[in-house]
């Protein structure tokens, strides 16, 4: 907002100097007047992902706590405790809500910091070959018993890299979460290379799933776009994953893009730089940098 | 009188929650986790249940929709209907609208839920 007014002034100081000369004016006003309008349209959008957070609020995060407080009072009472089995499916019921709203609570903290440009770095040195062993930990098994094909694949002799760890596995998260969520046969594969073009390091989720219709790709990185709020829904989500991805991606120097055929499946991919382009801060915690931290080979 | 209570909310947690707080106090409840099935249900009953509670925000049909659909039909024009809701900015429009009794707030106290269906059923 202060940008804005900046712009504004100097665009305003423009008129006032140049009004001897009318049809510089004229151009100076329709230019004027086109970046009011764009500036009513950002805040328009402002306007529209406040609203989307307050419903959220409203709904999604009461609905865990629905479950939570109201089978944590169902075990209140002595008959219910005595029946064991039952016991134990409420509590597995509280667990799981209750892991759903920190995950949702986390992901409205991580979408603000994006919002506010205030995500901070924990850059280190990364071990690309862990990283794939820890996201085929997390996935080849759920998307196994889901009865499709899963495949991990990594380049040989990657270079280490210095980067923030944790945000490239949040990303792979949230890009295979989607893809198992969308995808009922095939195939889902993460492939992580090096792209000799760019000299960047290139991570690939591939999905042979439903594809993104045509009308929602435009859509896809916005905050709380959903192109299936009835799947969102019984899977949790609500439509930040690809924004805090494009976020969290942009934060360390690369991009998320997609390709994607409705019906046939979706190719997300994302890019880091080899070399650690991120502007160390006060705020950076880069004692692993220097901190000889082994990750072996 | 009966005690049968249809149940509608598309989150699975939450339906099993009101069955077993509900059924525990002797209500007989049967549950939908959409509206396209549940109006399907009633349509083929024979005898209408004491209360439907409606999820209001539930995807491809919301509780006003299916609210709105059984409205059309002489048959649910006495059926006693109630909103589950985790809006508290909802007025009393709504309700005289669609001929609503009035709203079960989520989340819920379980000893409060049972005493609202009790008294909605009265109504």
């Amino acid at each position: 907002m202060i940008r804005y007014n900046k712009d504004l002034r100097e665009r305003m100081g423009s008129l006032i100097i140049d009004n001897g000369t009318q049809a510089k004016n004229d151009d100076t006003l329709i230019a004027l007047t086109r970046y009011l309008e764009e500036s009513a349209e950002k805040l328009k959008e402002l306007d529209r992902q406040k609203d989307a957070f307050l419903d959220i609020a409203a709904h999604e995060l009461k609905t865990p706590i629905t479950s939570i407080q109201g089978f944590a009072q169902l075990l209140q009472d002595e008959k219910v405790l005595a029946d064991v089995e039952k016991s134990k499916h409420y509590l597995s019921l509280i667990t799981r809500n209750s892991d759903r709203l920190y995950y949702l609570i986390l992901n409205m903290i991580d979408a603000f910091k994006i919002v506010n440009k205030n995500l901070k770095h924990n850059i280190e040195p990364v071990n690309l070959y862990e990283i794939l062993d820890s996201t085929r930990n997390r996935f080849e098994e759920q998307i196994i018993s889901k009865g499709l094909s899963a495949k991990f694949l990594i380049e040989d002799h990657l270079p280490k890299i210095t980067s923030d760890s944790e945000k490239i596995l949040r990303i792979l998260r949230n890009l295979l979460s989607n893809s198992v969520n969308y995808t009922e046969s095939g195939t889902i594969s993460l492939r992580i290379f090096r792209d000799s073009k760019s000299d960047n390091i290139q991570f690939e989720v591939m999905d042979t799933g439903r594809g993104i219709p045509e009308e929602h790709k435009a859509y896809l990185f916005t905050a709380f776009h959903q192109i299936d709020p009835a799947l969102n829904r019984k899977t949790g989500g609500i439509g930040l994953g690809l924004f805090i991805s494009k976020g969290l991606a942009e934060n360390i120097g690369g991009k998320v893009w997609f390709e994607s055929v409705e019906g046939k499946g979706s190719t997300f991919r994302f890019n880091i730089p080899i070399v650690c382009t991120i502007e160390i801060t006060r705020e950076t915690n880069y004692n692993n940098i220097d901190g000889g931290v082994d990750n072996g080979e | 009188m009966g005690n049968k209570i249809v149940v509608v909310d598309d989150e699975e947690d939450n339906i099993e929650l009101a069955r077993a707080v509900l059924s525990a106090k002797g209500f007989e409840v049967i549950t939908f986790n959409n509206g396209k099935t549940a109006i399907g249900y009633l349509e083929g009953c024979s005898e209408l249940p004491e209360l439907l509670i409606l999820d209001m925000r539930m995807p491809e049909m919301s509780g006003i929709d299916v609210c709105e659909e059984l409205r059309k039909n002489p048959k649910f024009g006495r059926l006693k209907i109630v909103f589950f809701t985790a809006s508290s900015d909802l007025d009393g429009e709504l309700l005289r609208r669609f001929s609503v009794l009035g709203f079960i707030y989520k989340p819920f106290d379980i000893k409060k839920l049972v005493e609202q269906v009790r008294k909605y059923i009265q109504m």
